[in-house]
């Protein structure tokens, strides 16, 4: 599954009280245009009085990431349902593009805490500008100016089933 | 004993110490390693359509760490070189293009591209490799020599692999009547 970056653009449906109703804009992060234009519904009618049957999806557009090639360290707000209650986070991730960093995301809550796609807000997606402003030190470790690791555990994988001698892997 | 002792928590401190803060260690202290991902490296590529190809890390995007030690890792990007001894492929040397990679998937070469700055474009990239001569240092070591001579022999034709069986066995009449001609 890979996320991408929705607008949707939606609003009430015109009524004689409110014939110019207020449009409202969300940039969601789906796998695809039916689960963008779903949680846009989701997150509208917790946030407005609108819901599906009352209204209407303007236009759903695709937002690609501007320099794909560049690595960004990005901040994302979270807010997400755990077994036992509902938390507010703050993390960090380095990648290429927001959709990738929110990706991330959903793969680390996942693993550590167990939360699936359903039970996860995401609330902001900010691209950390300045250093000093990275606050997670596990990131803050790959900024350093001269950063070099060896890779000290290398596992070869044959490329048959079978073959003469047993695979050492230490 | 007691020195032993003192050695021990000696070293145990200079341990916690690189826990704390991994990267200083394998900056400062001489490493067993002789092989890092740093700007620069040259890589070798395993999988996916330019398998085969070399490539330079231009900047490391992250890891994923078990504990401190980088053990489990993602993705970095990396810039365009030539292929391996591609003579065989007739048309202009093909580029790998820049990317994100995971180190799952590459080989560390000893060679090390200096005085590339980090997330050089893929323009100086290109000068600095043709200044430096890194594609001819690779070409040259005996790795890629090997490799080349795997990928000619896995691409000969029935009768071509006759032809070298021939072959081989004229050297070896050779060799052995020189030796026999030598031992008398």
């Amino acid at each position: 599954m890979t996320l991408q970056e929705f607008q949707v653009v939606g609003r009430h449906l015109p009524t004689e009280h409110e014939p110019n109703p207020k449009i409202y804009r969300m940039r969601i992060f789906a796998p695809n245009e039916v689960v963008a234009k779903s949680r846009f519904w989701y997150f509208l009618r917790k946030l407005k009085k609108v819901k599906k049957a009352n209204g209407e999806i303007i236009g759903v557009n695709v937002i690609h990431e501007k320099r794909p090639l560049k690595i960004k360290n990005f901040g994302i707000w979270l807010r997400y349902d755990s077994r036992s209650g509902t938390h507010n986070m703050y993390k960090e991730f380095r990648e290429l593009s927001r959709s990738d960093a929110v990706k991330s995301l959903y793969q680390d809550m996942a693993a550590r805490h167990r939360a699936r796609f359903r039970s996860i807000h995401i609330l902001r997606v900010v691209e950390i500008e300045k250093t000093e402003d990275v606050r997670r030190p596990y990131i803050r470790q790959l900024l350093e100016p001269k950063l070099k690791f060896p890779l000290p555990h290398r596992v070869f994988k044959p490329r048959s089933t079978f073959v003469a001698h047993r695979p050492s892997t230490f | 004993m007691d020195s032993y002792l003192e050695k021990w928590m000696y070293l145990r401190a200079q341990e916690t110490w690189s826990l704390q803060s991994p990267q200083s260690s394998w900056l400062s202290s001489p490493s067993v390693f002789t092989r890092f991902v740093q700007v620069g490296r040259v890589v070798l590529i395993n999988s996916g359509p330019h398998a085969g190809h070399i490539a330079v890390v231009a900047e490391i995007i992250d890891h994923n760490r078990v504990r401190l030690l980088p053990v489990f890792f993602q993705s970095y990007p990396f810039d365009n070189t030539n292929p391996i001894v591609q003579a065989i492929i007739d048309g202009p040397t093909t580029g790998v293009p820049r990317q994100s990679f995971p180190y799952r998937h590459l080989t560390l070469t000893p060679i090390l591209m200096k005085n590339l700055p980090r997330g050089a474009g893929t323009g100086v990239i290109r000068k600095q490799l043709e200044k430096e001569a890194t594609i001819e240092k690779w070409n040259k070591s005996s790795w890629a020599q090997k490799r080349a001579a795997v990928e000619a022999r896995r691409k000969l034709n029935d009768f071509e692999r006759f032809s070298v069986m021939l072959l081989k066995k004229s050297r070896r009449d050779r060799v052995r009547k020189f030796v026999k001609k030598a031992k008398a």
